[in-house]
């Protein structure tokens, strides 16, 4: 089960997306015990996003998600807890990054720290260049502005 | 004074008067009885009353006499008196003059004298004060001389202080200025590929350091 929860965390790359997942899990739990005959990727119909809705129509059909309303809420447990684990690095950054731009960092993190990281992204164009880091504690000025900021002074001295 | 003596005189000639007629009369009364056999007058009833009018004229004219001339006595009396007080009043006021005059003169010399004291001693006296305060002024603009420089040189030192520190700000704030222009016009330039390429850096900056 952990890499069908992985393949879908793939879709996530920020703290916003993750969010929206979460709040689709969340409805779908509330319509699992409905119309029980009804598959689960049906009922969600209109109701969930597009991509989200063929996931869980493909994990019916490779009978990743059980019929049964009881195991399919266990099911949604489980994601929601394995996607509230991923950990998260703040990054503030003076851009506002395509989707391509996204894909590349997000990827930089699975292949030089094997783990999947959601970004939580803060826009600021003060920062300039580069990014301000927050990960787990741990606060870094890695920005353009700060090395302007050290230049200026160095000259002003 | 006088006038008491007047008045004596006049009553002591009266009382004589008084007691001549008295007598008189005792003894033209008394003589034709003495005498009936020798000479006898008669006396008329006239004779009396007219010998009393004739002696009472008299005595008038006799007070009127003495009077007149008490009074014209006393009066030379008076005056040769006031010409001599007169006189020795004008003598005495000559002399007082004189002396007045001279102590005048005396008192005019002692206040010269005093007044030439006086301005001597406060000429010497000013000279002294004079000599003293000179000194004293001297000293005191001395004094002041060199407080004014102390604080001239400190307020020139306050006043460079202040420059260097206001131009040090004024250079820091320009510094600042530049900075902020240099952020927006860098910010501005960079395009999307580099923004990914400056934060993909920045996470292997983290990494080296060990964040991850």
């Amino acid at each position: 089960m952990k890499k069908i929860f992985e393949d879908f965390a793939k879709k996530i790359k920020t703290k916003e997306e993750l969010i929206f997942y979460l709040e689709e899990i969340a409805q779908i739990r509330q319509i699992i015990f409905k119309d029980k005959d009804i598959p689960l990727s049906k009922k969600v119909e209109r109701k969930v996003d597009g991509e989200f809705r063929k996931f869980l129509e493909i994990s019916e059909k490779e009978e990743v998600i059980s019929k049964n309303p009881g195991q399919q809420s266990s099911f949604f447990q489980e994601l929601e807890k394995y996607l509230q684990s991923l950990p998260e690095i703040k990054l503030e950054i003076a851009f506002s990054p395509d989707d391509n731009s996204l894909d590349r960092i997000s990827q930089w993190f699975e292949k030089e720290l094997g783990q999947k990281i959601i970004l939580d992204l803060i826009i600021n164009p003060r920062v300039v260049g580069g990014a301000i880091i927050d990960y787990r504690g741990n606060w870094r000025d890695f920005s353009l502005a700060k090395k302007i900021d050290q230049l200026i002074s160095q000259k002003n001295q | 004074m006088d006038n008491q003596i007047f008045f004596i005189i006049l009553i002591g000639f009266g009382v004589l008067a008084i007691i001549l007629f008295g007598l008189d009369i005792y003894y033209l009364a008394r003589k034709p009885k003495e005498e009936k056999g020798v000479l006898s007058l008669k006396f008329s009833e006239k004779f009396l009353p007219e010998l009393e009018k004739i002696i009472n004229q008299e005595m008038k004219r006799a007070i009127s006499e003495i009077n007149q001339k008490v009074t014209n006595e006393a009066m030379e009396s008076y005056k040769k008196q006031m010409a001599t007080f007169s006189q020795e009043a004008e003598n005495k006021m000559a002399g007082w003059d004189e002396i007045t005059k001279k102590e005048i003169l005396k008192f005019s010399n002692t206040c010269s004298r005093a007044e030439d004291l006086i301005l001597q001693e406060a000429k010497s006296k000013t000279n002294e004060l004079s000599k003293g305060l000179d000194e004293k002024i001297d000293r005191i603009c001395q004094l002041a001389t060199e407080s004014i420089n102390q604080k001239i040189a400190k307020t020139e030192k306050n006043i460079e202080d202040y420059k260097k520190e206001k131009l040090k700000e004024i250079d820091q704030k320009i510094y600042q200025m530049i900075g902020e222009i240099a952020k927006k016009i860098i910010g501005r330039a960079i395009d999307l590929s580099t923004h990914e390429k400056l934060v993909i850096e920045t996470l292997q900056k983290a990494k080296k350091e060990g964040i991850f």
